[in-house]
């Protein structure tokens, strides 16, 4: 970014057009020769000498260019970077996300569950940068997708490649839970946040959730609950990652909101319930504004001065109009 | 040259201007001039000794006593001296302006008139009448004449000699010499000289300066017409640059001297480099050869 540390020089410009018209148009200028070259109000004597008015006209040009130069010199141009470096650690945020069949619910439009709650955690993921936001989903099986990391491209390209069942039939939330706990056991940040978001009952996994939010609320983790989707029949429609088949049908919805609502009051956490696309947006920016750290951040600034080579330009730009005028046409005045 | 200057060496005039006089304003050039000669000025009654051949018979007759008609002799003549004091003849490339060799030329035409016993009178023009002196004798009339020839600051820049003319031919009723002194650089006025010259005796005086013929050889310049103040930028070391210039002047110079002789102007040109005085008596010795 170009920027000027004294743009006040920069007013001088405006002093250009009085000098140029002072200098090379006004009639009452000094250093002209009276010579009577026509007669009054009829012939006069026209000189033909178009070429030499030509090059004239490139070196006048040539030397108010050099002035120019000299005045953005004087304003101090310089180029500046900025680059943002925080100084805190932020809060260490572990989505938790459910990718079981039921996820694929048509109940969020303009698609289903899933892909809803994708839509979200990457708008909170840009929101946030300098926090570490990692990724944990569950489904018969948990895994960690991404370690807390600040790396925000990279979270949301892994997120991108997400995909239903991929970890099996089930809803493993205990695990889900445990294994985010256990990666954040390390962590030197002072706040450590889950964000789970799930659709069904808990049905797989070796531990219950009960004692995995207790071990969670044992390592000062909080963790906020969301329940996702509507209860009742809805229709469902996914493909079966072993065999490739589109399956479509219809589903009862329903979830285990006690279970939910006390992971989270164990943990110190908060449950919400969203029923569509709008609630789950609203609950983010809820948990958002929740859980905010206060930034400090420095602002690095490296800046290169560019008036050096303005002035040698300046410099060279109003010696090729001496040299034309003084030394070429070797001018009188 | 300032007006200081310019009048010491006026001054020193009227050595000149009494062998100007016998060129000039007497002998052969009075000759050319057709006056009257006799001038009626008034009838009286008779007195003994008056000629019996100027009585008037008529207005005797209806008097019922003598009366005779007097005449006034015209001896002296008026001359008239037309002087551009427009910007242009501000310029000179030597010692001497323009304007000073035109106030020379006049206060040497002055002084002979007034030595002679003659009217004379002035009109400074430049693009309107700057001032008009109206034709008188005596030494104090003169001395003012050559005080205003001297300092006159002009207020035009231009130069309009059918204006000038125009005010003559209004002011001067009866024939008389007129001087134009005029670097010529002004718009064509030939028509109008003519019809001056049908009335008066008309004499151009072209005042030229060697730097209206001729660049100097110089580097860049920009130079400005102090009439117009047009600018242009002239590079005297450019061969074509200097013919072009030269050619425009020389045709300017034979166009007008064409013009005056075919309309049967007197015409005379001085050069800032010249001795005024010397260019005057060489013209006027060879106008007595004529």
């Amino acid at each position: 970014m170009l920027i000027f540390e004294n743009p006040g020089y920069l007013l001088l410009l405006t002093l250009l057009i009085p000098s140029i018209y002072f200098s090379h148009f006004f009639r009452g200028r000094g250093g002209l020769v009276p010579v009577s070259i026509g007669l009054w109000k009829s012939s006069t004597f026209k000189p033909k000498n178009y070429f030499l008015r030509f090059i004239l006209f490139l070196s006048s040009a040539s030397f108010w260019a050099g002035i120019i130069c000299i005045i953005f010199a004087i304003a101090g141009p310089s180029f500046v970077e900025k680059e943002k470096i925080y100084l805190s650690r932020g809060i260490d945020i572990v989505f938790v996300l459910d990718e079981s069949p039921s996820m694929a619910a048509l109940d969020f439009p303009p698609t289903n569950r899933f892909d809803a709650s994708k839509e979200v955690i990457r708008k909170f993921v840009k929101a946030r940068e300098h926090d570490p936001v990692g990724l944990v989903t569950f489904a018969a099986e948990a895994a960690l997708r991404i370690p807390p990391t600040l790396d925000t491209e990279g979270f949301l390209d892994e997120l991108e490649t997400l995909k239903l069942m991929e970890l099996g039939n089930g809803t493993a939330v205990g695990l889900g839970i445990a294994i985010a706990a256990l990666h954040m056991q390390d962590s030197t940040a002072e706040e450590k946040v889950i964000i789970l978001i799930t659709d069904g009952e808990n049905n797989a996994g070796e531990i219950v959730p009960e004692s995995a939010a207790d071990i969670a609320a044992g390592m000062g983790i909080r963790i906020y609950t969301i329940g996702i989707g509507t209860r009742g029949e809805v229709p469902i429609e996914y493909e079966d990652p072993e065999t490739g088949k589109i399956i479509t049908g219809r589903y009862d919805s329903d979830f285990d909101e006690e279970l939910l609502m006390e992971i989270a009051e164990t943990t110190n956490g908060k449950y919400y319930f969203a029923p569509s696309t709008n609630a789950l947006e609203g609950i983010m920016d809820v948990i958002d504004s929740l859980e905010s750290s206060e930034k400090r951040v420095k602002i690095k600034t490296t800046s290169r001065s560019g008036y050096r080579q303005l002035t040698i330009l300046a410099m060279i730009l109003i010696f090729a109009d001496f040299f034309i005028k003084k030394v070429i046409f070797r001018e009188v005045f | 040259m300032d007006s200081l200057q310019l009048l010491s060496r006026i001054r020193n005039i009227p050595l000149v201007s009494a062998r100007l006089v016998e060129g000039f304003l007497s002998g052969n050039y009075r000759s050319v001039f057709k006056g009257p000669g006799l001038e009626f000025d008034e009838v009286r009654e008779y007195s003994t000794g008056d000629d019996v051949r100027s009585i008037d018979w008529n207005v005797t007759s209806r008097m019922g006593s003598p009366y005779v008609k007097t005449f006034r002799e015209e001896r002296e003549m008026a001359l008239l001296l037309m002087i551009d004091v427009s910007a242009s003849l501000q310029t000179g490339s030597g010692t001497y302006r323009k304007a000073d060799t035109a106030a020379i030329i006049s206060a040497l035409l002055a002084h002979s008139a007034v030595h002679n016993n003659d009217r004379v009178g002035a009109v400074f023009f430049s693009d309107r009448i700057e001032k008009w002196v109206p034709p008188m004798k005596g030494r104090n009339h003169l001395m003012r004449l050559v005080q205003d020839m001297a300092s006159i600051e002009p207020k035009g820049r231009g130069s309009d000699l059918s204006c000038a003319i125009a005010c003559v031919e209004q002011s001067m009723k009866r024939r008389g010499i007129c001087i134009l002194v005029s670097d010529f650089r002004i718009p064509p006025a030939y028509r109008q000289m003519s019809m001056l010259a049908r009335k008066h005796d008309l004499i151009a005086v072209k005042i030229t300066d060697p730097a209206d013929r001729k660049v100097p050889e110089t580097g860049l310049m920009e130079v400005q017409d102090p009439e117009s103040g047009m600018i242009i930028k002239s590079f005297g070391f450019s061969p074509g640059y200097r013919k072009d210039y030269e050619d425009f002047w020389l045709a300017d110079h034979i166009f007008w001297q064409r013009e005056c002789r075919r309309r049967g102007i007197d015409s005379m040109v001085i050069d800032t480099e010249d001795d005024p005085a010397r260019a005057l008596l060489s013209f006027f010795r060879r106008r007595k050869g004529k």
